[in-house]
């Protein structure tokens, strides 16, 4: 359980602002093993989302290194970027971000039909995961006809559709009420003892505590563990 | 995958109705008039390619100059064809086909009492359904035009003859000067529309040898001009020219000092050659238009596609985590163009049959349904469909499928303010189309009705022309008197031609000069000059001197043209080999349409006495009645007609009004206005539709703006004001663009006109005025919902 996921080595970014150059995220270093629980904590604007979304290479860090895998990802082509991604990670976002037009079933099957995995495979991977979060009746209901602890649900079923090692979760619950909000905690404890690696970012300290190691960022710092 | 997109698709188009409707319509309104001039041109187009042997095919052509004129010649001398296969062996075939232009009587049996009229009497060699790929469905191919005599019907023919009846073996009597029987040896399909060679019954060439009437047409043992449409089918097609110089050969053994060249023209571009000959060639402004209406809607489409970029940002983004990559969203916009694209194509083809036989009749053009199964209009349809598809999908496939997942997520909405500036180039791109449209069309029908009320030179109100035929023989001078004497009648006149309806051309020089110049000439009795309003330029000294014998009366272009002097009384002038003696000079009238300058013209004129005995009963004429204003037509016709039938019971009674020919002239022009009409009302329907759907999503994208500038004290007229100046901004900036546009355009169709009327500086006003105003209407309306709606809504939905 201890073989190293990711490591990041006084990873930076930067953005130019108009004139001003603003420094998003300063020298971080971090080590996550695989199968750890992190939550990242700290006030708005304090890089979390960026952290996140650097790590799931939706953005790049512009200094440091960033190793996944063994794989040095600062130095890979956009496309092999995204392709690790794709294989391995599992977004989950504070809106949920589902497809307006697609039902639960077909908002879990996307991320299948990218893979290229035939329809009977999918159909059987579809149904274990509906089964698996109890949402089998909720099936050909679009999202605006689910409540938002069931819409999230639904996104980490989309996460977790295509098994991936990592989940990268920004403020799941932000839009939740505590009781969902709690539920979504409980689910993700259960999955990280099944093996997934888990980062989330929260502003909550009962959310944070369910993780493993906490870490908090200021000012695109780290400033503790 | 696929299915998920088509999914996807339809759910898209269903939650956002408006827009959809707007597009559905634009688009299937563009379509609809794209298809039905892709009908129209590739029917052009394809004339005579149904031949199996077309690109063998080909029409002799003689050429010859005289003066500056060149001058064509599409019928040649009955012995070119035969002449052609025996000395050059790249002939392999060769035909004559001959149009009978003049109408024939016709019965079934002698003693029927039932006699038709037949225009579209043909004659062709033997060969004619070996030479060419017609369908004959009764007789044998090589059998039916062989014997003198023998005739074959088209399958219209046959029913307007007999009905459900056998035709074969059954006779026709054909009455001309003589009477003669022939026999029905086959029946054919009817000739396709797309076929230069038309006609109802068909006999055989060798029938009309063996007609007195049709006999001098074979007199000539010449190689020259005459009246046989001839046409050679090539067995080596790198010979096209050598066959050429063998004609030409031919021609200087039969006449050394001919300068005729030949040329051999492919049968399948002849119609487009004879079609358009110096006139304004609509068949390329056509597509066009078709175009521009095309890419209009479909801009209609992209603009309202990439406006909703915002909306459909967040779903790009969650493909894209979702392992989407660029090409599978491409393909996934490109999948909703298309079947966003195929049912506006239906939708096209349905409104376009609707519209089908109203659009050809406007053109005057008739397709057979056989042709909306050919190969070459299938192809263009597909060829249109493919365009469609690619153009509405390939800029929401580029744009939708770029956007950046993070800056989606983060922007909620990205306000993608590149895609609103191409927007805007899209806006000013339609109400540019659209008032250029509209400003041609307000100067084609200030053209037109230029044409139809200039002074021409002739009065040509209350002229009744009547055509005489050979039949009336010696009753000619009874029938004019007879109407010359009813109450109704001012005067009456006579001349070899209808007026608008043809003339000769002579070769004429003055004395003692060899330069040759066209003048053209009719034949006409003393009192036309005076019954049709004619006004003298010099009047001949002695009124009655002009009809005398080698006396000449002609126009003042002719002076100029010829270089006479400004006093050419007693004159003398050559025409041909004779010479005739200027008795007079009229000034310049119209003889011919408008689009054409005034040329040189020459009367040759007859006593009456003489029109009625040796013009009238003797060649096809025209009896020329002027009536009093103000006259009970339909009695006045009834008058005539029972005098006319008295006197010739062999050819029907037909007229025409003067101002009606003249009129008829314009049809082309009046046609093609008629169509830009329509055009324009699409442009502009197309144009408000995109305008309405874009301040719609305008102001759903501002709907918060609009909410805070209220709650900040902003009144509903300056929200409206402000909602309203982008768009208003980009139609002022349409017209600035179409006004030099259309301009050139306009001015450029003016100019095949010889008479024109100047460029009407304020068709570009109303053009202007209008534009404006349907995109004030189409905004405010949108913008005024916009603005009154309470604030606390839109606020609080954020």
């Amino acid at each position: 359980m201890n073989t190293k996921l990711l490591s990041l080595n006084l990873a930076s970014r930067t953005v130019n602002s108009g004139s001003n150059k603003v420094t998003l995220l300063d020298k971080i270093d971090l080590q996550v093993n695989e199968g750890e629980f992190i939550s990242l904590m700290g006030p708005s604007g304090s890089g979390k989302s960026t952290l996140l979304n650097c790590i799931g290479m939706l953005d790049s860090f512009t200094g440091g290194g960033y190793t996944f895998l063994g794989e040095p990802v600062h130095s890979m082509k956009e496309k092999n970027r995204s392709k690790l991604y794709k294989e391995y990670i599992g977004f989950v976002f504070q809106a949920y971000h589902l497809i307006d037009e697609l039902t639960v079933l077909e908002n879990i099957e996307t991320p299948l039909l990218y893979k290229n995995i035939k329809s009977s495979e999918r159909k059987a991977l579809v149904a274990d995961m509906l089964d698996r979060f109890n949402i089998v009746g909720k099936k050909d209901l679009f999202p605006s006809q689910l409540s938002g602890g069931q819409q999230q649900l639904v996104g980490i079923a989309r996460a977790l559709i295509s098994k991936p090692r990592l989940i990268l979760a920004d403020e799941p619950t932000g839009n939740l009420n505590s009781k969902q909000g709690e539920e979504i905690m409980e689910l993700f404890s259960e999955l990280n003892k099944e093996g997934v690696t888990i980062i989330q970012a929260t502003h909550s300290e009962s959310n944070a505590a369910y993780a493993s190691r906490i870490i908090h960022l200021l000012d695109g710092k780290i400033i503790s563990e | 995958m696929i299915k998920n997109y088509i999914k996807i698709a339809f759910r898209n188009f269903w939650r956002n109705k408006l827009t959809s409707f707007i597009n559905l319509v634009g688009l299937s309104l563009g379509l609809a008039a794209c298809i039905l001039i892709t009908m129209y041109v590739s029917h052009e187009k394809s004339y005579d390619s149904f031949h199996k042997d077309s690109k063998r095919i080909f029409t002799v052509v003689g050429k010859f100059k005289i003066g500056d004129d060149d001058i064509r010649m599409t019928r040649l001398s009955s012995i070119v064809a035969s002449q052609l296969k025996e000395n050059d062996p790249s002939v392999e075939d060769a035909f004559r086909y001959y149009e009978h232009n003049q109408s024939v009587s016709i019965k079934t049996s002698a003693s029927s009492s039932e006699v038709f009229s037949e225009n579209n009497l043909a004659a062709a060699d033997a060969n004619l359904f070996s030479f060419f790929s017609f369908d004959l469905i009764r007789g044998n191919p090589t059998d039916v035009l062989k014997t003198p005599f023998s005739v074959v019907l088209t399958n219209k023919a046959a029913e307007k003859y007999f009905a459900k009846a056998d035709p074969i073996g059954k006779q026709l009597i054909i009455q001309q000067d003589s009477t003669y029987s022939f026999t029905i040896t086959g029946v054919m399909k009817d000739f396709p529309t797309n076929s230069s060679i038309q006609s109802d019954m068909i006999v055989s060439m060798s029938s009309l040898s063996s007609m007195k009437e049709t006999q001098p047409l074979l007199a000539s043992e010449r190689f020259q001009g005459g009246s046989f449409a001839t046409y050679v089918k090539l067995n080596d097609l790198t010979k096209v020219t050598a066959v050429a110089n063998t004609a030409v050969q031919l021609d200087k053994l039969s006449n050394e000092e001919s300068t005729t060249t030949y040329a051999l023209d492919l049968f399948t571009d002849t119609h487009a050659q004879t079609a358009n000959t110096g006139r304004f060639d609509y068949l390329k402004v056509f597509p066009i238009v078709a175009l521009l209406i095309l890419i209009l809607a479909l801009t209609n489409y992209i603009s309202l596609t990439t406006a909703r970029a915002g909306t459909r940002a967040k779903e790009v983004g969650v493909r894209k985590i979702s392992g989407a990559n660029r090409r599978s969203l491409a393909i996934q916009f490109y999948i909703e163009s298309g079947i966003f694209v195929s049912i506006s194509f239906l939708l096209g083809i349905a409104i376009s049959s609707i519209f089908k036989d109203r659009f050809l009749e406007l053109l005057n053009i008739e397709i057979g349904n056989a042709f909306f199964y050919d190969r070459s209009f299938i192809t263009a349809l597909i060829g249109l469909f493919i365009f469609a598809v690619f153009v509405s999908g390939v800029y929401p496939a580029i744009v939708l499928s770029s956007l950046n997942p993070v800056k989606n997520f983060k922007n909620k909405l990205a306000k993608n303010t590149g895609s609103v500036s191409v927007r805007k180039v899209f806006t000013t791109f339609q109400f540019t189309i659209a008032v250029l449209l509209i400003v041609c069309g307000i100067v084609m029908s200030t053209q037109l009705e230029y044409m139809r009320t200039k002074d021409t030179g002739l009065q040509r109100s209350n002229v009744m022309m009547i055509p005489i035929e050979t039949s009336i023989a010696t009753n000619a001078n009874t029938l004019r008197n007879k109407v010359e004497n009813l109450s109704e009648v001012a005067q009456t006149t006579v001349a070899m031609n209808k007026m608008y309806g043809g003339y000769n051309i002579y070769f004429a020089s003055k004395e003692n000069s060899d330069e040759n110049y066209s003048v053209s000439t009719f034949n006409v009795d003393e009192h036309f000059i005076e019954t049709l309003g004619v006004s003298w330029y010099l009047e001949p000294e002695e009124r009655t001197a002009f009809s005398e014998n080698k006396k000449v009366i002609i126009n003042q272009k002719t002076i100029d043209e010829l270089g006479l002097k400004q006093d050419p009384r007693g004159e003398q002038m050559s025409f041909g080999s004779q010479f005739f003696e200027i008795a007079g000079v009229v000034k310049d009238f119209n003889y011919t349409s408008l689009e054409v300058p005034i040329k040189p013209l020459a009367f040759f004129v007859s006593s009456e006495a003489s029109a009625n005995k040796n013009m009238m009963g003797t060649f096809s004429t025209c009896l020329y009645v002027k009536f009093h204003d103000e006259v009970a037509l339909s009695g006045l016709l009834d008058k005539i007609e029972n005098i006319y039938s008295s006197l010739d019971e062999t050819t029907p009674f037909t007229y025409q009004f003067m101002d009606d020919a003249f009129d008829t002239l314009y049809k082309a022009e009046e046609r093609l206005s008629s169509i830009f009409y329509i055009f324009m009302v699409l442009a502009l329907v197309i144009a408000s539709l995109g305008l309405l759907g874009l301040i719609t999503f305008a102001s759903e994208q501002r709907v918060k703006e609009i909410g805070i500038r209220k709650v900040l004290g902003a009144s509903i007229s300056e929200i409206v004001v402000l909602l309203s100046t982008d768009f208003i901004k980009l139609v002022v900036l349409a017209i600035i663009i179409a006004v030099p546009l259309a301009w050139y355009f306009a001015d450029s169709w003016l100019n095949y006109f010889a008479f024109r009327v100047d460029m009407p500086w304020w068709s570009f006003v109303i053009a202007g005025l209008i534009a404006i105003s349907i995109a004030l209407t189409t905004v405010s309306f949108q913008a005024i919902k916009a603005a009154i709606a309470n604030p606390v809504n839109s606020l609080r939905s954020e």
